[in-house]
């Protein structure tokens, strides 16, 4: 512990040495272990120990930046060299501060204790087969499973500026997923379920197991609609799937460099009346919730769609200097090896009052949308446009008539948040793209449907 | 790297939980340069090593992965060993150099050249885009490159050596009417050091995914409906790689949830159909001397005439299908274990010419770039964005459509090709699965599916 610190302190003062005004070492080191089965049995084990460093320097009017995996004095000499010459490449404006500067109040969060590392090897094990016994014992239709899994996992991160910042925070995470499949006639489906808790022991098998299967089954005598234009309601894994995929457009750097059109909305009604979006850091339990951001900022939440109206773009420090205001606090670094970058933590839809059957009832004949596909590829948060396959049922007098699949569903994602006509009170939480978002099942006016 | 008589220590550590252990050692250096606007957005220069230890016990497999340090090597290998307790008194190893050698030579490192002239080559290719028109609003550009050393060594005595260097540029430009706004998109990459940019014109890639941005944006939605498709050649073969090409990995063959099990030697394409995957081809992006287990790379034949022909399979896989290993065994780095991945994966070329299998097609789509996609491998169901895309009216191509989306199952799409065009290109990619994101070719000629469901939107 007290030599990766020493490490830190070391390679800040071989920055400074070597001719940085300023330097920022951010380290990361974690411990997971996974197990995954097959067959019923134990397939494999891992076991990691990862850690990494990075270094950002302020020299001569500009910015640079590199990273090591080996805590050496030659991975010393390597980063420095390295971030020295970057930083003679800087040609923006600025450069705005690396990070905070001197010692700040960080918020508590009331988190979970991690219980991960309390458990024993063969609990792990005997809970990751229990998930695949559940999972093979909830309905005769489920032929084979094809990914089971549980993975526990802990990191330490840690900031420390020349300047005075210093801030350090750990958590972990348990983590099970599995995807059975289901076979009936020529038949052949798949369903998947997760789930993520600091605590261990409230893991429950048997719950994922069982939303796993129902999520294969609910697909039989699926068929295209017809193409057209329908009314359309998102279940909340479509939803904040969605939102997570058009994430990069609160961006306020984004905005600045012209790539979000949210650019100069500050202040505007962007969507539907009934429509909140909140990025909540320290969300009790949250599975994003931290204390500070990648820049050392401390962490708050934020209204950034209130009621309709765009309240704030999500600001970290350069694009706040730009700006002239504060940073939100949302600069994000995937890991020591990322550039700081902007993104939300844990960002969600409010829910609103209506009940699902609500929702249905005002939909009439429509759409229910389950999931999208291709979310990685079949959009473009530039332009807001998305094509994207999809699935779900077909809903007409009061009831789902049938399963929905080979489709794409068509539309912009600007047009859609004004389209909100409902929003439910059913909110869930995900993790899509490694951080953590959430939404209620939403009531979309017209969504198009290329179909059969 | 670490002292082969203490990894052969650490292999003798790790045999004692099971039948096979292998240690995998990986020290890369990566330079990453991200343009945006015409302004640097970040130049980062890193360096990332580790170390890997894999045990097996028949199917059963630990792996434990570690910072590059002996002790963390022999914790690691104790850990793996631990994990399966598969008991036996562990043999003494003794480590042979295999001799390995990529079959080119790399000119100019990566590590050797300035960051000023990498810099240069970012700013050319930047410039190049926003010169094609005024409506290129934006243009990004992103360098990479990588020197990755490894060492696989197993307790069979193996000792293998292998040196990765891959160099890739991607240029992304917009093009925006104040209202709308499209992408275009080229990311050229070869297996080879800055001596890339002397046959790979940044400029000019730079200029085309310019086009294609301002084609699209003049261009009407794509209707949506079931037609015919001819699919170009290079990075259209991304459909056969995700809706075929992990379909024939072992690790999904030998689990019984891909939809080519236990169909070896039988006709699941068109007979105009043959595909490849071929890890030896010179400098191309997903080549290399060895696999990360060791096994030295190799051309395997994977549909033969519309007769599937073959697998790619790493260890677990030979030792489940009770086959042979084919020097498919990739991962991301010292993170993850290995699994059977794809290389440089394409269609072989056929016999039909480009311009009559547009004449002969009706009413269609002409898939001249393909975006990304994704797959669901147990059903083969894909579906892919056309980024370029044109519509086909009575045999004559008409003009440019956007937001088309090709959707299909892989089996079936393998059975409607009805041509096979003459000019072989491979197009470059980054490949995600369960052994991380490795760099992986994607190929074939012009080729003609007879009938495909377009998603769009009109």
């Amino acid at each position: 512990m007290t030599s990766v610190n020493a490490f830190m302190k070391q390679l800040l003062y071989a920055a400074k040495r070597a001719g940085a005004d300023e330097s920022e070492a951010y380290c990361v080191r974690g411990a997971s272990t996974r197990v995954t089965v097959f067959n019923g049995e134990v397939e494999s084990f891992t076991d990691s120990t990862a850690r990494g460093i990075g270094l950002r320097v302020l020299a001569g009017g500009g910015r640079g930046q590199s990273y090591s995996e080996a805590f050496d004095g030659a991975a010393t000499e390597m980063m420095v060299r390295s971030a020295l010459s970057s930083a003679r490449f800087y040609d923006r404006e600025g450069p705005a501060p690396l990070c905070v500067r001197g010692p700040q109040a960080y918020p508590d969060i009331a988190l979970s204790k991690y219980t991960g590392d309390a458990v024993s090897q063969k609990e792990k094990v005997e809970t990751a087969l229990e998930l695949y016994r559940a999972a093979s014992a909830y309905s005769p239709l489920v032929r084979s499973v094809q990914h089971c899994a549980l993975v526990c996992g802990s990191g330490v991160t840690r900031l420390l500026g020349s300047a005075g910042a210093d801030a350090a925070f750990s958590d972990g995470m348990c983590l099970m997923y599995i995807q059975p499949v289901v076979e009936e006639g020529g038949w052949t489906q798949t369903g998947f379920a997760f789930a993520a808790t600091r605590d261990f022991h409230t893991l429950d098998p048997a719950a994922v197991a069982a939303q796993a299967v129902e999520r294969a089954l609910e697909k039989r005598g699926a068929k295209p609609v017809p193409s057209g234009a329908y009314p359309a309601i998102l279940q909340p894994r479509a939803a904040y799937a969605l939102l997570a995929a058009f994430s990069p457009v609160f961006s306020a750097k984004r905005a600045q460099d012209g790539l979000s059109k949210f650019k100069d909305k500050e202040g505007d009604t962007v969507a539907a009346g009934f429509v909140t979006v909140t990025d909540d850091p320290l969300r009790p339990d949250g599975f994003a919730s931290v204390p500070f951001d990648g820049e050392g900022v401390p962490k708050r939440s934020a209204a950034v769609i209130e009621n309709g109206r765009l309240n704030t773009l999500l600001y970290h420090l350069e694009s706040a200097e730009k700006a002239g205001r504060a940073s939100t606090g949302h600069a994000a670094r995937g890991s020591y090896k990322s550039p700081v970058d902007v993104s939300p933590a844990n960002f969600f839809i409010e829910p609103g009052g209506a009940g699902v059957d609500e929702l249905q009832t005002e939909m009439g004949a429509g759409f229910i949308i389950t999931e999208f596909e291709g979310l990685h590829s079949g959009l473009s948060s530039v332009s807001g446009d998305f094509s994207l396959p999809a699935r779900g049922f077909w809903f007409e007098n009061g009831e789902k008539a049938h399963a929905v699949e080979q489709v794409v569903v068509s539309g912009n994602f600007f047009d859609v948040l004004k389209d909100v006509a409902a929003v439910g009170n059913d909110l869930e939480w995900g993790m899509p793209s490694g951080t953590c978002f959430g939404s209620p099942s939403l009531l979309i006016g017209r969504m198009q449907v290329a179909g059969a | 790297m670490i002292d082969k008589q203490i990894v052969a220590k650490a292999l003798e550590i790790a045999l004692s939980g099971g039948d096979f252990a292998e240690v995998f050692m990986e020290d890369v250096e990566k330079t990453a340069i991200a343009c945006l606007n015409g302004h640097v957005e970040h130049a980062v220069t890193g360096r990332e090593s580790g170390v890997g230890v894999r045990v097996f016990d028949g199917v059963r497999t630990a792996y434990a992965s570690a910072p590059m340090e002996p002790h963390a090597l022999m914790t690691a290998a104790a850990h793996a060993a631990e994990a399966l307790s598969g008991g036996k008194a562990a043999d003494n190893v003794v480590l042979r150099d295999a001799g390995y050698r990529r079959r080119w030579e790399i000119k100019t490192y990566p590590t050797a050249i300035d960051m000023q002239k990498k810099m240069a080559v970012v700013k050319t290719a930047y410039a190049a885009a926003r010169a094609e028109d005024t409506r290129i609003t934006q243009a990004t550009v992103d360098y990479i490159d990588a020197c990755q050393r490894v060492i696989v060594a197993n307790s069979e005595g193996l000792w293998g050596e292998d040196e990765r260097v891959r160099t890739r540029i991607s240029i992304q430009a917009v093009a925006s009417d104040g209202e709308q706004s499209q992408t275009g998109r080229q990311s050229p990459g070869r297996a080879a050091g800055f001596e890339m940019f002397e046959w790979i014109d940044a400029s000019g890639y730079a200029k085309q995914a310019a086009q294609t941005a301002l084609l699209m944006l003049m261009a009407p939605w794509c209707p949506a409906g079931e037609m015919p498709v001819v699919l170009d050649s290079g990075f259209g073969g991304v459909i056969f790689h995700e809706a075929c090409g992990h379909a024939l990995e072992s690790t999904s063959v030998a689990r019984g949830n891909s939809v080519f099990t236990g169909l070896f030697g039988e006709t699941i394409a068109a007979p105009c159909v043959s595909a490849a995957d071929d890890g030896t081809l010179e400098r191309e992006w997903g080549s290399a001397a060895m696999d990360d287990e060791g096994e030295p790379t190799r051309r395997n034949m994977l549909i033969t005439n519309g007769v599937l022909t073959g697998y790619m399979i790493d260890r677990l896989g030979a030792r489940r299908m009770r086959a042979e290993r084919t020097g498919s065994a990739r991962r991301q780095s010292y993170r993850f274990a290995p699994t059977s991945r794809m290389t440089n994966t394409f269609i072989l070329p056929g016999d039909d010419s480009f311009d009559e299998m547009i004449s002969t097609m009706g009413d269609g789509l002409y898939a001249k770039q393909m975006g990304g996609g994704s797959v669901n491998p147990v059903t083969g169901e894909f579906n892919f964005a056309v980024l370029e895309g044109y519509l086909v009216q009575d045999g004559k191509i008409c003009h440019p459509v956007r937001g088309a989306t090709l959707i299909g199952k892989g089996a079936d799409v393998l059975k409607r090709i009805d041509r096979v065009g003459k000019e072989l290109e491979l197009g470059q990619g980054m490949c995600g699965s369960v052994s991380g994101s490795v760099a992986t070719s994607v190929g074939q000629p012009p080729l003609r599916i007879a009938a495909m469901t377009v998603g769009g939107r009109k």
